[in-house]
């Protein structure tokens, strides 16, 4: 009976485990519309855009010869997720490098010094990527698998970021 | 059975289909309520930093304000509300509304209209500010202003303090405003016009009734390669219209009185950098009164001040050491022939107005996304105040 239980045990533990290597295997995706022409971005282009430090794709554009029609003036709309969901945390650390309470902060600090307001909540990841695909500015964060084969034919992804 | 795999298959496209674009809310799920107060807690000790500018605080100051910032006991200023709607995509309304105590020892509460403006966007390039907003110049006066909630430090310098107005904090005109390159590097700049000065420092807030001299300039240089690293200068000038009243505790008929008229310039230089690990916020303020009429006792009245702090991010960027240099120098001859004069009915009476030299040093906490506190020591080298002083602030935002 003994060896029975260190048996279930060690399953549970290393079903744990598995979990955890999994979950550590994910990959953290920043995505743009499909229209947009920018290839890549650095995660520091990012943070300026996504905390609305640029209000349009100008800077970004400026080195992209070919923009199919896209306008340099195009507003940047960044999608945002619930807290407490796995990919904004990673999004967070990884990419912005602020905490969560710093980000509301800064939301609360440009709301009042510039009239600006906060980011598009999206509820979950597809509908992150819902609305990516239909906002010609937009900008988001999912994981990689999130992305089906229809949805990667809406968006571009621009930066990937490992979570390990 | 054709029937219903075509109605399938059409079920099924219906389904797939891309979502249409989202439209925007209407106008009152696009407004947003902000709200700033603070209530703090302050101790002095010692003797007065200079016992003769006390004397003449408690003979010519206007109110026990802004002893008090610094004084003993608790102390509110007020909430300040904050609406934000989007009008429109382009279109943007603000008002901000701060209902607070009133100056001094007193009881009375009182609404102080900060701004309310439209703001129209164009593009990154070109927006268009109309209506009663913060002067643009520098950048404690347009970012900080006076929210506790906002500073790393407790109180808004002299230097941007509208019950002293040596800068001009509030506007009534005209504002173009964007982010531009020139040669290379990202500019952003504010150009405007507005009604200006009154007849007291403190007056300009409702000027409205007359085409005003005001004009504004500020360029902002983000410096490459570093995040929020930015590097500022603005400038204004401006015609003032008022009375001559020599002394200390002199009234004078607004009717009857010396017309004086005043070109005031001004400078203001500033740098701030937020990083990682430390911040930095200096800022350098010159302005200049010239007679145009040559009745005064000098031709020019030079004020200067400066603010500097350098603050540190630990613990996650929830602790934030800092010390704080301040110092303003008003003109000689009793601060000028402008600051201090204070209207009531057609009365203009002229009051003292301190100098502000000291250093503080303190830690804040942030103990919420919205909460702040703060514990600061300030000593004072000069001016009426108590020469040690130590304030507890707690201070929110949402």
């Amino acid at each position: 009976m003994k060896i029975i239980r260190i048996a279930v045990l060690m399953l549970a533990a290393s079903a744990v485990c598995a979990a955890s290597a999994q979950n550590n295997r994910k990959k953290l995706v920043v995505i743009v519309n499909a229209a947009n022409p920018i290839e890549s971005l650095r995660p520091a282009q990012i943070r300026e855009l996504f905390l609305k430090r640029h209000t349009t794709w100008r800077t970004e554009l400026a080195d992209v010869p070919d923009r199919k029609g896209f306008e340099e003036g195009e507003q940047v709309r960044p999608v945002d997720l619930g807290a407490g969901q796995e990919e904004r945390r990673l999004f967070l650390e990884k990419v912005l490098e602020m905490s969560s309470a710093s980000l509301e902060r800064h939301w609360v600090k440009v709301q009042y010094q510039n009239a600006t307001d906060p980011p598009t909540q999206a509820e979950s990841a597809d509908r992150a990527i819902r609305l990516v695909s239909s906002l010609k500015g937009g900008l988001g964060f999912v994981f990689e698998e999130s992305l089906t084969e229809e949805a990667r034919k809406k968006v571009k992804i621009v930066l990937s970021v490992g979570s390990d | 059975m054709t029937s219903l795999t075509l109605l399938t298959a059409f079920l099924a496209g219906a389904l797939q289909a891309d979502e249409p674009a989202p439209q925007a809310p209407p106008v009152k799920d696009r407004i947003r309520f902000s709200a700033f107060a603070d209530v703090a807690l302050g101790m002095d000790w010692g003797a007065k930093a200079d016992p003769k500018d006390a004397a003449l605080f408690d003979q010519f100051g206007f109110t026990s304000f802004p002893l008090n910032s610094y004084g003993r006991g608790f102390g509110v200023v007020g909430t300040d509300f904050v609406l934000t709607a989007n009008i429109t995509e382009n279109l943007v309304y603000q008002g901000e509304v701060n209902l607070q105590v009133a100056r001094g020892e007193s009881s009375d509460m009182e609404i102080d209209f900060e701004r309310f403006y439209l703001d129209y966007r164009v593009d990154e390039y070109l927006n268009a500010q109309l209506g009663y907003f913060f002067t643009p110049i520098g950048y404690h006066n347009r970012f900080l202003y006076s929210r506790a909630w906002l500073m790393q430090s407790v109180q808004i310098p002299d230097l941007f303090e509208e019950e002293f107005n040596f800068v001009p904090t509030h506007t009534v005109g005209l504002n173009l405003h964007g982010r531009v390159p020139i040669l290379g590097q990202n500019f952003k700049y504010v150009v405007g016009v507005g009604n200006g000065r009154g007849m007291t420092p403190v007056g300009n807030i409702f000027a409205r009734d007359r085409m005003g001299h005001e004009i504004t300039a500020l360029l902002e240089w983000e410096v490459p390669g570093i995040e929020d690293f930015v590097v500022g200068i603005s400038g204004w000038t401006d015609v003032i219209h008022t009375r001559k009243v020599v002394g200390y505790g002199t009234s004078v008929d607004i009717d009857t009185a010396e017309r004086v008229r005043l070109r005031e310039t001004g400078l203001d230089a500033y740098l701030t950098y937020y990083g990682k690990t430390f911040n930095l916020l200096f800022e350098f303020v010159w302005g200049c009164q010239t007679d145009l009429v040559g009745n005064l006792n000098s031709d020019r009245y030079i004020m200067h001040g400066f603010t500097g702090e350098v603050s540190f991010n630990l613990a996650q960027n929830t602790i934030h050491p800092y010390v704080r240099y301040d110092y303003t120098r008003l003109p000689a001859d009793q601060e000028g022939p402008f600051f201090g004069l204070r209207q009531s009915g057609d009365t203009l009476t002229k009051y003292y107005i301190p100098e502000f030299h000291g250093v503080m040093l303190g830690v804040n906490y942030d103990a919420t996304a919205n909460v702040r506190v703060k514990l600061e020591y300030a000593h004072h080298f000069d001016g009426p105040r108590s020469a040690n002083s130590v304030v507890l602030q707690v201070a929110y935002g949402f």
